[in-house]
């Protein structure tokens, strides 16, 4: 079970939060500008690699605030968090001892 | 103003009134009361608009807490809790809301902010005694050791599968816990239970 | 009966008291401080257990978690537990224990199976022999003869809690290392957690009394310890607990046995039997320690065969001879320490057989000078006895110690012990992810580089064995852990304990599969895991079928996977892999540690979470006038609903048709209150809910309400709900029951992650307002008599609010209708809603009001063909599904609306919802149906054109009435359908989904 950091309340069990899926993928501006597979592309597809993922997590039982994280798929770690609408930090390295 | 004795505590089938103590007995581990009228007045608002903040401010008499898990006031009084970075509750001993809500509501005015009446939303009750932590430990993923939280301190969790909003009242340690009223029955037969290894007093509300 | 094998003297026992217990039905006497093995062990009982496949007579192999053979079924129904490791339990009295899956006794088992037969069980017997249709003949059989133990078949009356805790330091096992940890840590005033599976602390020291710690006994150190360890406030310790699991960013999971040791009589009943902690620590030692490797040979089952360590184990520790004559077959110099014990509290010792081929270290010498008998050079290449050891076969091995030379020469023993090296206890370490790495020099894996951040493994754990090395390691890693927390390592706390170094078990000769003067597999069976009865013929069988990963191997031959997780056996299992594939150990590989390290109840896992309290049952301020007022409640979600309210005599149908009536010819009322409330506040609050909402809400009008339909991105139909605008900036949303919770962080979530620049507020009001419905033709009549509101349809039309008293209490009156009647739906301040319910009931007498629950409702809004989200939709159902067109705005953009064309939805053949009626008006079809469009041509496969949604006796049309959703259904109108049942088809036919008052004039009164 991870311990989350919220921006808001600090490090919290993962049972207080629900998991988002994956960050930065922003609703079409004009959805009928889109072709069918652009749209279901958006609505459907995800890349899930294994490694540093870029999620969307809330803290449902806590504050409610939405907030993004990197974390990496292989060691669990949650190398940062930082705001929604906002660009991912500068990352370290992978940690795979 | 509707008579008191038409309302009903979601406990009101456990007829706790007719049961309790006056105070927790020597050999009891923790005690329990209901607190079924307070005042829960939900406030959300800009807590960068300075006009906002002073506007609270001027209309309850405490600072506004900008830090999420900070509580300002008085724990048996009045009171504000921060509960998200732009969202608050303001809870008061008194067992009728609207006064707070109208002064608040007009404090407010025309601002990109929102004052909402929850008291019989939610439904708290008071744990308290020396094995107070070790209780909600059973249900609370919370560090509540007293180099972690503490009087003056809140927070949202989960109290076994309710949500709950709780805050440290003293070093007793006494604390309060408010779930959704509908969840009163559950959270509050849940630490009677789990209470029952350290010894549980019930008292008057 | 008397404890022959007891010394007279030693061991941390209490002789003063004496237990009473039963193993399969025969009375022993045990003394406090033992364990259910040592205890047998000291009566002389060393046959306990049949083995999982064969049937083989089985002895107590080890003295702790590592145990393989001695488990037991403990206590009678329904306070039993199966696969109990004897080893563990604690004695005490009355404790009751049976040998498990042996018939009809342990010393005679009809199921034992003959070599012969055993040939029929090969590796990879599961795959060979488990598949249709061969399956279902041999499924019964092997059940019968397999399966460890029995699960209890009455209900647990047992009580287990379960708890959260949190320190700087978790400390994992209270031996020397562990202890030397918690104090270091525990002095800078870091809040530690000592968690030690044994009732006693010390760990190895507890079976090695001569070992000394800062100049005294390690037994005086050990007390000191845990003296101090009591005096520091914030350190806990905790004894009868394991550690079984190791989750992400350091959570551990702890299973604590707290009346487990308890005579029955004496159990306190306020407490729970068992324990759980899930520990969240910022930093944790492992200090698990190692369990030592047994030597593989052949027949190296029988009862009186054990490990070295364990034989030291019950001498020292339990004052008990675990045999009179014994034989040491060893590969290094640790397998001495057993022979200089066993010889010295009067074990006749015949020999030491050693693999290497000269003994050097200062223990051989010692056992040399002590007139031991050593055979270096020597196998043992098997042994005889049936019930128990008898015989001890020897010979000496070739120089590269394949094969053995002669027939093997005969040496009288009862007891047998083996060492093949030790292996660090590395299970939690490896659930952490960290990876081991093989150590030449010690013959071990060892751990290698951690995954997780604020972890550190010490002493034998770590590959480390000698006791000086081991407490200074362990040391160092506390005050780092400590540092690290924040605490001060200064002082006192910064000097290790000091011991003697001893480093007694190098070097060894690795030898995995001890040679035989026979071929492997004849004559005789070498057990590698002996829980699963896996043999050093089944590894190389799997082998020559082509098996070569250590992973496929493990499972294909199921060595390593039974409940000891292969303790015992792994290295071994990989070590003969090795041997045979002409790899090295490391070449080979690992195989994966999973939690539990040691097996954990059920009930502890589910804690408090049972019966009632297994789900919150979640009550509307009316719930005890439904109780006392005899309804029947409906789970939805986790609200308890009243369901139907029966009178004398009525069944479930009599008394929903009753209340479907009344509601229709007089007044009902129903408790709405667990709907959903939103209140949302904002400028754009409009804006906010034209793009939330199929329909448009901007332009609804102050006090007036609209029904709106919510999609997800995919269009498929979310929720549902009527929202009124209670000022220009100020709306009150309502949701289904069931999705309150969903739609609220689904607001949220748009709110924040997607328009941060929408100015709105939202606050869940659900359980602020208790909500009644009165519905039917006299519903104003009796409103009117609780408020002075003007209740005119000019003043107050339908799909509009108002604010006024009634029965003076504060309230919030609504217009509208989910059952086709004139509806008011009227809220009040939760505290006074009971009061309030019971006013409409007192005043409503006179209309005969008639309480309804949710199946009437469900009928009457059927009758009216208005959807449940839930019901007629699966998350499959977009609204042009549902003929809901009329409410999908053209004019503006929301969520789900491009999915919407897509070609999939636009597809002729999407369900599509429709009513149905029976042939026969008195048949009701069940709810789930499939349709079919043929009630003769019944060749599978049938094609599937729908299902029922719905489906009711409807009183008001004198007959059933269903929906469904058909494919192409609104292009089917008149079209026979047919249901197909298991046994039948019921015939019906298509219709609109529309039952009752079709021009909806009685909504208007
Ligand atoms: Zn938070």
């Amino acid at each position: 079970m991870l311990l989350i950091p919220c921006p808001h309340c600090g490090p919290r069990a993962e049972i207080e939060f629900s998991y988002g899926g994956e960050a930065h993928i922003a609703r079409p501006e004009e959805p009928d500008e889109l072709t069918d597979q652009e749209w279901s592309d958006y609505v459907f597809m995800r890349r899930n690699p294994k490694g540093v993922v870029l999620e969307r997590w809330v803290h449902a039982h806590g504050c409610r605030r939405w907030f993004n994280a990197a974390r990496d798929t292989v060691t669990y770690e949650i190398l940062a968090i930082y705001p929604m609408g906002q660009n991912p930090p500068e990352l370290p390295e992978p940690r795979y001892l | 103003m509707v008579e008191d004795f038409l309302r009903q505590s979601p406990l009101s089938h456990l007829a706790l009134a007719a049961s309790g103590r006056s105070q927790r007995a020597e050999e009891d581990g923790v005690a329990l009361a209901e607190r079924p009228y307070r005042t829960v007045i939900t406030l959300r608002g800009q807590a960068e608009d300075a006009v906002f903040v002073e506007a609270i401010q001027r209309a309850l008499g405490l600072g506004l807490p900008r830090k999420v898990g900070q509580v300002s006031g008085d724990p048996r009084g009045r009171e504000i809790l921060c509960l998200g970075p732009d969202e608050w509750w303001v809870t008061d001993a008194a067992d009728d809301a609207e006064p707070l809500v109208t002064s608040l509501t007009e404090a407010v005015g025309d601002l990109f902010a929102q004052v909402v009446d929850t008291s019989d939303n939610w439904f708290a009750l008071e744990l308290s005694g020396p094995r107070a932590r070790d209780v909600l430990a059973k249900a609370c993923p919370l560090d509540l050791h007293p180099r972690t939280f503490g009087p003056a301190r809140c927070a949202q969790s989960l109290l076994a599968k309710a949500p709950m909003t709780l805050q440290q009242l003293d070093d007793t340690p006494a604390f309060r816990l408010h779930v959704r009223r509908s969840f009163a029955d559950y959270a509050w037969r849940w630490l009677s239970d789990a209470g029952r290894e350290y010894g549980v007093s019930i008292l008057q509300s | 009966m008397p404890q022959s094998f007891r010394l007279p003297e030693g061991g941390l026992i209490d002789r003063a008291r004496s237990l009473r217990f039963t193993f399969d039905g025969r009375s022993f006497d045990g003394h406090p401080g033992d364990t259910l093995a040592s205890a047998l062990l000291a009566n002389g009982v060393h046959l306990v257990a049949r083995s999982f496949k064969y049937h083989r007579p089985r002895g107590i192999f080890s003295a702790g978690a590592e145990e393989p053979n001695a488990l037991v079924q403990l206590g009678e129904d329904p306070r039993t537990d199966p696969n109990q490791r004897a080893t563990q339990v604690e004695l005490f009295d009355g404790l009751s224990a049976k040998a498990q899956h042996c018939w009809p006794s342990l010393e005679v088992d009809f199921n034992q199976v003959t070599s012969l037969a055993s040939r029929l069980i090969p590796s990879g017997f599961y795959y060979k022999t488990f598949m249709w249709p061969s399956w279902k003949y041999f499924e019964g059989p092997i059940r019968r003869a397999a399966g460890l133990g029995k699960a209890p078949r009455l209900p647990d009356p047992d009580r287990y809690d379960k708890c959260f805790a949190h320190c700087d330091v978790l400390v994992v096992g209270g031996g020397p290392a562990g202890l030397a940890a918690a104090l270091a840590a525990g002095r800078t005033g870091a809040r530690v957690i000592l968690v030690e599976q044994d009732n006693r602390l010390g760990g190895s020291l507890l079976s090695a009394p001569e070992t000394q710690i800062e100049g005294a006994p390690s037994a005086d150190w050990v007390r000191e310890a845990e003296a101090e360890l009591a005096t520091l406030p914030e350190v806990k310790v905790l004894k009868r607990t394991t550690c079984f699991a190791y989750y992400d960013h350091n959570l551990l999971g702890l299973l604590e046995k707290v009346t487990d040791h308890y005579a029955p009589y004496d159990r306190p009943a306020e407490l729970p039997r068992q324990r759980m902690w899930r520990v969240r620590a910022g930093h944790v030692i492992l200090a698990t320690g190692a369990i030592e490797r047994p030597l593989v040979f052949r027949d190296n089952d029988r009862p009186g065969i054990m490990l070295a360590s364990a034989a030291s184990s019950y001498l020292n520790r339990w004052a008990v001879k675990p045999g009179s004559r014994a034989v040491v077959f060893t590969n290094n110099e640790g397998g001495y320490r057993a022979a200089l014990d066993l010889k010295s509290r009067g074990v006749d010792l015949a020999a030491v057989i050693d693999l290497q081929l000269a003994a050097e270290g200062p223990l051989s010498r010692r056992a040399r000078d002590e007139g031991i008998p050593i055979k270096t050079g020597y196998a043992v290449t098997g042994t005889s006895g049936h019930l128990r050891l008898k015989k001890v076969f020897v010979a000496p091995l070739d120089g590269a110690g394949k094969r053995v030379f002669g027939g093997g020469e005969p040496i009288e023993a009862d007891l047998l012990v083996s060492s093949g090296g030790w292996n660090p206890t590395v299970h939690l370490f490896c659930q952490s992810k960290g990876t081991l790495e093989w150590d030449d020099s010690l013959a071990c894996f060892r751990p290698d580089a951690s995954m997780q951040r604020n972890q550190a493994v010490v002493g034998a754990a770590n590959g480390t064995f000698g006791l000086s090395s081991v407490l200074v390691e362990a040391h160092a890693a506390a005050l780092a852990a400590a540092d690290a927390a924040g605490f001060s390592t200064g002082g006192e706390a910064s000097t290790a304990p000091t011991s003697v170094e001893e480093r007694d078990f190098l070097p060894m000769r690795e030898i995995y599969l001890v040679p035989s003067i026979k071929p492997l597999g004849q004559g005789g069976k070498h057990f590698v895991d002996q829980q699963h009865d896996v043999t050093a013929a089944d590894l190389l069988l799997a082998m020559r079928e082509g098996y070569r990963s250590i992973e496929h191997v493990k499972r294909y031959t199921t060595t390593g996977m039974a409940t000891d997780q292969g303790k015992t056996s792994n290295v071994a299992a990989i070590g003969i892999v090795a041997e045979h594939l002409g790899k090295t150990v490391p070449e080979v590989g690992v195989t994966t540690f999973r939690p539990p390290y040691t097996a954990v109840t059920f009930g502890a896992f589910a804690g408090r979470d049972v019966d009632d309290f297994l789900d919150p049952e979640r009550t509307t301020p009316m719930h005890a006038w439904h109780r006392a007022h005899g309804a029947a409640f409906e789970d939805v979600g986790q609200w308890k609903r009243a369901w139907y309210y029966p009178q004398a005599g009525e069944d479930m149908a009599a008394a929903v048709n009753r209340e479907v009536k009344a509601a229709r010819d007089s007044v009902g009322i129903l408790d709405a209150s667990t709907l959903g409330k939103i209140e949302i506040r904002g400028p754009d609050a409009g804006v906010f809910l034209d793009r939330i909402y199929t329909n448009v809400f901007s332009t609804l009008k102050v006090g007036r309400a609209r029904y709106g339909l919510m999609l997800k991105e995919d269009g498929m139909v979310f929720d549902d709900g009527v929202t009124t605008r209670l000022a220009e900036d100020r709306y009150l949303m309502t949701t289904t029951t069931g999705g309150a919770a969903n739609v609220m962080s689904w607001l949220e979530e748009w709110l924040q992650t997607e328009w941060p620049d929408l100015k709105v507020y939202l606050t869940s009001v659900t359980e602020q307002w208790a909500t009644m419905t009165i519905s039917g033709p006299n519903a104003r009549a009796l409103l009117a008599e609780l408020t002075e509101l003007d209740l005119s349809t000019d003043s107050f039309p339908h799909m509009s609010m108002a604010e006024g008293e009634v029965a003076g209490v504060k309230a919030r009156i609504f217009r509208i209708s989910f059952t086709g009647e004139l509806s008011y739906e009227i809220n009040v301040p939760s505290r006074y809603g009971l009061a309030v319910w019971q006013a409409l009931i007192r005043v409503g007498q006179k209309y005969a009001i008639t309480p309804y629950g949710t199946e009437a409702m469900h009928v009457l809004r059927a009758e009216k063909g208005f959807i449940i989200v839930g019901q007629e939709t699966d998350g499959s159902v977009t609204p042009l599904d549902l003929g809901m067109n009329w409410i999908v705005s053209k004019k503006k953009d929301f969520l789900g609306r491009r999915s919407l064309s897509r070609p999939d939805m636009l597809k002729a053949d999407r369900k599509q919802l429709v009513g149905l009626l029976t042939e026969d008006g008195r048949e009701v079809l069940p709810e789930g149906a499939q349709l079919v469009e043929s009630n003769h041509d019944i060749r599978p496969p049938i094609p599937m054109v729908g299902h029922v949604t719905s489906s009711y006796w409807s009183p008001n049309c004198g007959q059933s009435i269903a929906l469904a959703l058909v494919k192409g259904g609104r292009d089917r109108m008149g079209e026979r359908l047919y249901a197909a049942l298991p046994d039948r088809t019921i015939s019906c036919t298509v219709t609109e989904p529309l039952f009752f008052d079709k021009t909806g004039e009685r909504l208007h009164g």
